[in-house]
């Protein structure tokens, strides 16, 4: 039974078609992505960065598609696998290596860690370490928006756990009654935590939940980041047409644990193994520039050095800073 | 100064703060149509239109898209209808509201006002009647004020818009027809400052919103029998001006908390514990913690009146300190 | 067992003291008897002897530091015995007491060693709760709680019990406070040791008779009090010699009568007494002799150390009127300027409101002298008690014909014996003689008024 809403899509547009611009932020934004949280991951696992660490590897496509329809002034709500956000949505890396270090030139001066990173300046509302926790937040933006007059959007991404939390179904209903300005950006990337999609969702497509709340929506291949970012572009006009809420629903694959040091009972080795050999977004992208010739070998290299340029010198730059003062425990807490 | 009610007040401070400042908006169930249910937002929508919105029941969504709004620009004021629904919307107010400030470094505050009704009025039972205040006391990153009478209603609402944190309203639904004179037009008390009731010398009592006008009935009570009381209303429970209850024990050295909420786990016991803490040396007999029996709100008469704190009650307790 | 040394009382109104200098150090080995401490109060400074053998453990005021009188200072006991227990009061009540113990705890966790048998016995099990500041407070006034009686909520000592204890203040409840307020009965006439309670009250106001053995209980007045403390405080305070002269009042007499018969023809009501007639005079004799028209100012109304003499220019001339049940002593207002009519008139006036309870507060307050005329009553003489703050009082006896030498024969004349009663610290034997005779000497011969 298929919802009459939903829209499957893929991309078909050929490569060709999109401009330079555009397909270098595609693969300039998953490779800084990739490269960035290898970084962590190694660090993590090194004893340098404390805390938690959620790592959205084999996901890339889904940020980098979206937000390539989005400007400066759209609002996006994150979470808690949210550096692929922050990066795609414009970050500094700088600043985003030295909060997850903790450190004093952190965007949040080492208040937040890898879970609660913000860039209030380009409209990264923050990621968000309660699952579910950003829908109403999202919805307050997109109001905010709406009664602004602003044509800008809000977007917010949440995983398939997430879509279970009730939160989901009054920011969608109030995002409907009220026409907001507002997407709903499902990563489906089939563990929620450790539970196995399908143990814990009452449907096959998520996507389907939108029916519900008489909002058109399009499920895209989430590896996939020509197909991811033509489904947003098809919600986000729609949206900015100001005919309220739409859904995106990119079926991807989280190829690391829930966490940094998951031990993965809830998987097989092999399952992951396929995934990356055969879906890995950023090898996708790859073959697919290469065959179409947009990118040559030798320029996608350079691409690579450079990158992981700027991801070393983030690096030293997090593990250089001070850390906090101790004296610093109340700043903030009130204005 | 006019005589109006407690709930006029709150409304002249909404009409007020909303005509200065464009960005201010208001949400919550049955607002805009009904004029709120206890009559706190009549008229509002034809000043203001859509700048006071009906919402679905949705206390979480109610929350989490005032915050959101907040963090894009827009001065939310939200009302939870009965102060016990705010358990619904928790999370919104605790790790979201509270936290967004502080934990993103200060990048972005949080201006939102949580309109919160609560208290017992005649037999509303256990899901409508309770007092809460002592939950957000625990949460650092928001305010709580809580007036006892129309003036201060109006000063606290229009300080609380304009406060850049968020900042929680606890409105006792059996003062919104309690008159009153309130000053006209610009109005301000500022949050964390308690106000001397009345002066004393024999025995302190302190406490907030509706408690406060049992506690004047005991104080009365006790005058006549020469006992002097010291009648402190916090009017702010987060933060709270100790200093005033301090100074204040230092000169009486008897001191009586009196709260309207359970007893165990409530504000009361913090008062205690920080004079305790801070001022143990100025207290010449043990401490009275007032506040109700450990147990819901129950629905018949007898049993609700078992279970209030009344002027007697605080008499007595007084009593067994002189 | 240690020792612990307190501020010791040296005299009577010390109430706090502060250890000037220490003559041993922490460690130092010490023998009773042996110079240990110098302490200072604000009149003196006293060398303070060792208590006790053995060595000084602990010193725990500073030099210079005041700390009140029982308060301990420091801690003599055996080498290596351990320091002050956690804020030790010795009791002034208990100097030589018990080993000091912590104050007001429920006391089961402390227990004496000291009965040495291997038996354990608690200590405290008796002890009563204590309010936290009257702890403190008994810390700070060095008073023992246990010997104290609680009289807060629960029995609690509190801060009243430990002030009243101080001070020998009576506590009152405060309606019982506000109703003797209002009898004007003081609270220090309660002579119980609780706090004094509506119903204590109650019962002096309308006293319980006592019947049966010839004796009645009779509250005592306000004005009864005041006259008491006055007068009390007069003898206790005041080194007064009386010095006596007969006078001979035929001349005043004769001056009296002609004065009152040449008023009564103008057709004034005004009556001239004796008592008029004297006060004029010893206001021109005062201003004459202003050590007799003067006061002692002392450190303060209990210590009668002299700090100043203060001289009147003014006259205030005091005067007794008998009630019922007492007398009040108002004062007629330079006298030295008034005319004796305008005396007479002032004098009548005062009577008569005395009598109508009309005096305000400072046509009582205020004199410099006092009259005392008892002529009316047939006493011979009697010597006066000084109307505090004054110097003297003239004390006037009744006038009665008596045999006198005259020119060298025996005469009959009206003779009334004077007593000047006079404060020794302000007026000696010869100064107070020579008022007395320069007085005697203007009523036998009025026209040197003059002079």
């Amino acid at each position: 039974m298929e919802a009459p809403n939903i829209v499957k899509m893929s991309a078909e547009v050929p490569i060709e078609k999109y401009g330079k611009e555009r397909i270098a932020f595609f693969y300039e934004t998953m490779l800084k992505i990739r490269k960035f949280e290898r970084t962590v991951e190694e660090k993590f696992l090194g004893g340098e960065i404390p805390g938690f660490v959620h790592l959205y590897i084999g996901e890339e496509a889904v940020a980098t598609g979206v937000m390539s329809n989005l400007t400066a002034k759209d609002y996006i709500e994150s979470t808690h696998r949210g550096h692929g956000h922050t990066i795609a949505k414009g970050a500094d890396l700088n600043r985003m290596m030295a909060e997850i270090y903790g450190k004093k030139t952190g965007y949040c001066q080492g208040k937040g860690g890898s879970m609660h990173i913000a860039d209030f300046s380009i409209g990264m509302l923050g990621a968000n370490g309660v699952v579910g926790g950003g829908y109403n937040l999202a919805a307050g933006a997109a109001l905010a928006q709406k009664m602004q007059g602003k044509k800008d959007i809000s977007v917010v991404f949440f995983g398939d756990g997430a879509s279970n939390r009730g939160t989901f179904h009054e920011a969608a209903n109030l995002a409907s009654v009220w026409k907001l300005p507002l997407l709903f950006v499902c990563e489906m990337n089939e563990y929620a935590s450790t539970t196995p999609y399908r143990t814990a969702t009452s449907v096959a497509d998520i996507a389907r939940r939108a029916y519900g709340y008489d909002m058109p929506a399009v499920i895209v291949d989430g590896n996939d980041v020509f197909s991811v970012y033509e489904g947003a572009k098809k919600l986000v006009d729609h949206i900015r047409e100001g005919n309220g809420p739409a859904f995106l629903e990119c079926k991807t694959y989280r190829v690391k644990g829930h966490f940094v040091g998951d031990p993965e009972k809830y998987r097989t080795r092999e399952e992951v193994q396929k995934n990356i050999d055969e879906r890995d977004p950023i090898m996708l992208f790859e073959r697919k520039a290469t065959q179409a010739g947009v990118y040559k070998q030798d320029e996608m290299d350079a691409l690579q050095s450079k990158v992981d340029a700027v991801i070393a010198s983030a690096l030293k730059f997090a593990q250089e800073s001070p850390e906090p003062a101790a004296s610093e425990l109340f700043t903030d807490l009130y204005v | 100064m006019k005589n109006i009610t407690f709930s006029q007040a709150t409304l002249e401070a909404m009409e007020e703060e909303m005509s200065r400042d464009a960005s201010i908006y208001v949400m919550g169930e049955d607002i805009a149509r009904q004029g709120g249910i206890f009559g706190q937002f009549k008229g509002l929508p034809d000043k203001f239109g859509d700048r006071v919105k009906d919402t679905p029941i949705s206390e979480t969504a109610i929350i989490g898209v005032a915050v959101g709004s907040a963090l894009a620009g827009m001065r939310p004021v939200a009302d939870m209808h009965f102060a016990d629904f705010v358990g619904v919307c928790m999370d919104e107010i605790f790790n979201q509201m509270a936290k967004v400030h502080y934990m993103f470094g200060g990048q972005k505050t949080v201006p939102v006002v949580v309109r919160a009704p609560d208290g017992i009025i005649n037999q509303a039972a256990a899901q409508h009647s309770q007092c809460v205040e002592a939950w957000f006391a625990h949460i650092p990153g928001i305010k709580v004020v809580i007036p006892s009478n129309p003036a201060d209603a109006k000063g606290l609402l229009k300080s609380a818009i304009r406060d850049d944190n968020p900042v929680i309203y606890f409105e006792h639904k059996g003062l919104f027809s309690m008159k009153g004179d309130v000053p006209e037009g610009e109005h301000l008390v500022e949050i964390g400052k308690a106000r001397v009731d009345r002066e004393g010398t024999d025995v302190t009592i302190v406490s907030w919103s509706m408690m406060m006008h049992h506690a004047a009935k005991a104080a009365d009570k006790l005058a006549a029998e020469g006992v002097s009381v010291e009648l402190i209303d916090l009017r702010s429970i987060s933060p709270w001006d100790k200093e005033a209850v301090l100074k204040s024990v230092a000169k009486t050295s008897r001191l009586c908390v009196a709260q309207e909420a359970v007893k165990q786990g409530g504000f009361a016991a913090e008062v205690v514990s920080t004079i305790a803490e801070e001022g143990l040396d100025y207290l010449d007999a043990p401490v009275a913690r007032v506040g109700a029996p450990f147990s819901p709100i129950p629905f018949a008469r007898p049993l609700e009146q078992a279970y209030r704190v009344t002027a007697d009650t605080i008499y007595n307790a007084v009593k067994n300190i002189l | 067992m240690a020792t612990t040394i307190t501020m010791p009382k040296l005299g009577l109104t010390m109430n706090s003291g502060s250890v000037q200098q220490w003559k041993k150090k922490v460690g130092d080995a010490v023998k009773k008897g042996e110079l240990l401490y110098v302490v200072a109060t604000d009149k003196l400074t006293v060398d303070v002897e060792s208590p006790a053998d053995g060595v000084l453990l602990a010193i725990t005021v500073k030099e210079g530091e005041d700390v009140p009188v029982g308060a301990p200072i420091g801690l003599i006991g055996a080498q290596g015995e351990q320091g002050l227990a956690p804020a030790p009061v010795m009791g002034s009540a208990n100097p030589e007491g018990p080993p000091a113990r912590p104050l007001g705890g429920r006391g089961a966790d402390s227990e004496d060693k000291s009965l040495g048998d291997g038996r354990r016995r608690l200590m405290g099990a008796g002890a009563r709760p204590c309010s936290p500041k009257a702890k403190k407070l008994a810390r700070e006034k060095g008073v023992d709680l246990s010997a104290l009686q609680g009289t807060g909520p629960q029995g609690w000592i509190v801060a009243r019990d430990v002030l009243a204890y101080g001070s020998q203040t009576v506590k009152a409840s405060p309606v019982a406070a506000k109703m003797a307020a209002e009898a004007g009965i003081p609270l220090e006439s309660f002579d119980i040791d609780r706090r004094v309670m509506k119903a204590d009250v109650q019962a002096l106001i309308a006293p319980p008779r006592v019947e049966g053995e010839g004796t009645r209980s009779l509250p005592v007045t306000q004005m009864r009090r005041i006259i008491g403390e006055r007068m009390l405080r007069s003898v206790a305070t005041i080194p007064s010699v009386c010095y006596f002269a007969e006078v001979d009042m035929t001349a005043l007499n004769g001056l009296r009568a002609a004065y009152n018969e040449r008023l009564r023809e103008k057709g004034s009501t005004v009556k001239i007494s004796v008592n008029d007639i004297l006060m004029k005079f010893c206001a021109k004799l005062l201003l004459e002799n202003p050590m007799v028209n003067a006061s002692v100012e002392t450190e303060t109304e209990l210590n009668s150390a002299m700090r100043a003499f203060i001289l009147h220019d003014a006259v205030n001339i005091g005067f007794a009127v008998a009630l019922t049940g007492g007398l009040l002593v108002p004062n007629v207002k330079n006298v030295e300027s008034k005319s004796l009519t305008r005396i007479a008139e002032e004098r009548a006036e005062l009577v008569e409101k005395a009598r109508n309870g009309g005096l305000a507060p400072d046509q009582m307050t205020g004199g410099t002298f006092t009259i005392s005329n008892l002529g009316m009553m047939n006493v011979d003489a009697f010597t006066p008690i000084i109307n505090p703050p004054e110097a003297a009082i003239l004390g006037v006896g009744t006038t009665a014909d008596k045999p006198v030498v005259k020119d060298g024969s025996v005469v009959v004349r009206p003779i009334s014996t004077f007593c000047l009663s006079a404060d020794h610290r302000l007026v000696d034997g010869a100064d107070a003689a020579l008022f007395l005779a320069q007085l005697k000497e203007l009523v036998e011969n009025p026209d040197l008024f003059l002079l």
